[in-house]
């Protein structure tokens, strides 16, 4: 006993003794570190107004959470910053990013800090995609299709920052009908308009074909001799039914405009997705898409 | 004790990661450029140096049935300090180096020579140790990291840590012609693969002639 308590003390002086070692280190760096990222935010700002002064919010009126801080600034307009961390597809590293907005309520500044997001796809969220600079506060943001994971999280940082504004600059914001929801459909829905046909042409892959926007008689009656059927190789996982791989071979429908439904992006997003999921629609080009969907249903329908 | 073959051991004979293969995961995952690796290095010289001193002069008081325990309080510790000294004057290093800094913690080299070395000799000795074992590893990435790097990207370039001022960048392999699988875990693990292939033969030579 009297040895266990010996060594127990002997371990804890030792932690006390490098703990202190690690406190003093601790006390001589973090200024410099808060400087450095000050020093970061300082550029920002100074790319947005350089002839404006800030000062640090208040921010305890956020109820979210995704705020970390609050400036306000003052130069040719007046300014409201918020910095704000979500979690996105990468649940590992949070998305840290500033968003600014001037008095008249237009967004001045959004810039993202720090982001581990899939490189293609959700790293979109820091691309001219993503469009959120310039929209005034009472837009709506929409997701990307393919990242709304990633779009969706830092939308909802920036109607968290649009709360704070709203109330810190005195304007009103409705903060609950701003976000733009991406189309959705599930693969239960009927997609028998398509009449999608899938052939295995080896060990779970199938070849599938199904009309697009140009062959269904609704959607486009007339000049059928400029569409052919949309066609995809489609991979299925035997042991849960998953769908591991959409490959386009060919594409029927308006080019510039039913293509934004099979770029790889788009087709990603069917990897991981099994019967009665939901998946998403990509605006614009709604019926190509429903006809890539129509194909990933006729596939797993086979698969059964 | 021959001080100077102690010292050269962590260069080819015990060479920490082509020969002992300690320390593979970081050395896999930081060798894309020059930069990383030497600052890698550096930052585990330091670690190891002065985990091998404190335990050195420890060695006598430490209980052993907690040595391992308290060997862990002073990495860990080290470890920490490092990372912060890094943060704070190197923010381009810090970046680059990630989680890795971290992992020093759990890097085999440190752990192995404070039981195998540090926690049976003089502080002297143990330094020694340290300096020669943590150059053996700071070799080993950079030579990983010029090769890769030049594969790669086609240039060589180094940059001060602390300013990000470019000390040297030349274009070696025409642009265009470059072997981007250098750049990812593939192209480590096969520039891993020729040089622990390398440094085999090469031992496997001179005990052949030591032999005769």
């Amino acid at each position: 006993m009297k040895k266990t308590a010996y060594l127990a003390f002997f371990l804890a002086v030792m932690c006390a003794i490098f703990g202190g070692a690690i406190a003093y280190v601790n006390e001589l760096t973090a200024p410099i570190i808060a400087e450095q990222a000050m020093a970061a935010e300082a550029a920002l700002f100074a790319e947005l107004d350089p002839s404006a002064t800030f000062s640090e919010l208040d921010i305890s009126a956020d109820e979210t959470g995704f705020i970390t801080k609050g400036f306000y600034g003052e130069g040719a307009n007046k300014y409201w910053v918020y910095s704000a961390s979500v979690l996105g597809f990468n649940s590992g590293t949070p998305i840290e990013f500033l968003v600014g907005f001037d008095q008249d309520g237009t967004i001045v500044l959004y810039d993202v800090i720090t982001q581990q997001e899939t490189e293609g796809i959700g790293s979109k969220i820091t691309t001219d995609e993503f469009v959120v600079k310039g929209l005034n506060v009472s837009d709506g943001i929409a997701p990307i299709s393919g990242a709304t994971v990633s779009t969706t999280a830092v939308i909802n940082g920036i109607n968290a920052a649009k709360a704070l504004y709203a109330e810190q600059a005195g304007v009103s914001v409705d903060t609950t009908a701003v976000a733009v929801e991406v189309p959705t459909v599930t693969l239960a829905d009927d997609f028998s308009e398509f009449e999608a046909v899938c052939e295995e042409i080896d060990l779970n892959v199938f070849s599938c074909s199904a009309k697009g926007y140009g062959l269904i008689d609704t959607a486009n009656p007339g000049e059928k001799d400029d569409y052919s059927n949309n066609e995809v190789v489609i991979i299925i996982r035997p042991s849960d039914k998953v769908v591991v791989s959409v490959e386009l071979v060919n594409f029927g429908d308006t080019v510039g405009i039913g293509d934004k439904a099979t770029t790889e992006e788009y087709l990603k997003s069917f990897y991981g997705v099994t019967k009665d999921m939901e998946v998403d629609v990509v605006t614009g080009a709604t019926w190509t898409s429903e006809s890539v969907i129509s194909m990933v249903q006729a596939a797993l329908a086979a698969m059964e | 004790m021959d001080r100077m073959k102690n010292f050269k051991a962590g260069f080819i004979d015990e060479n920490p990661v082509f020969g002992l293969y300690l320390g593979i995961c970081s050395t896999l995952a930081i060798t894309t450029t020059l930069n990383s690796a030497l600052g890698m290095g550096v930052s585990v010289i330091a670690v190891l140096v002065f985990s091998n001193v404190i335990i050195s002069m420890l060695r006598k008081i430490i209980p052993d049935e907690i040595r391992i325990p308290v060997y862990i309080v002073v990495i860990a510790s080290l470890v920490t300090i490092v990372e912060m000294l890094i943060h704070a004057y190197s923010p381009s290093l810090y970046s680059a180096l990630g989680s890795f800094i971290n992992l020093i913690v759990v890097n085999c080299i440190i752990m192995g020579r404070a039981e195998a070395f540090a926690g049976q000799n003089n502080v002297f000795d143990s330094a020694l140790d340290g300096i020669g074992m943590g150059l053996g590893y700071t070799f080993s990435l950079v030579a990983m990291s010029l090769i890769r790097q030049i594969l790669g990207t086609g240039a060589i370039g180094l940059s001060n840590p602390f300013t990000d001022e470019v000390i040297f960048n030349i274009q070696i392999i025409p642009s265009g012609y470059e072997i981007s699988l250098f750049n990812n875990n593939v192209g480590a693990f096969i520039t891993f693969a020729i040089l622990a292939a390398a440094l085999a033969a090469y031992k496997n030579k001179k005990s052949k002639e030591a032999k005769q």
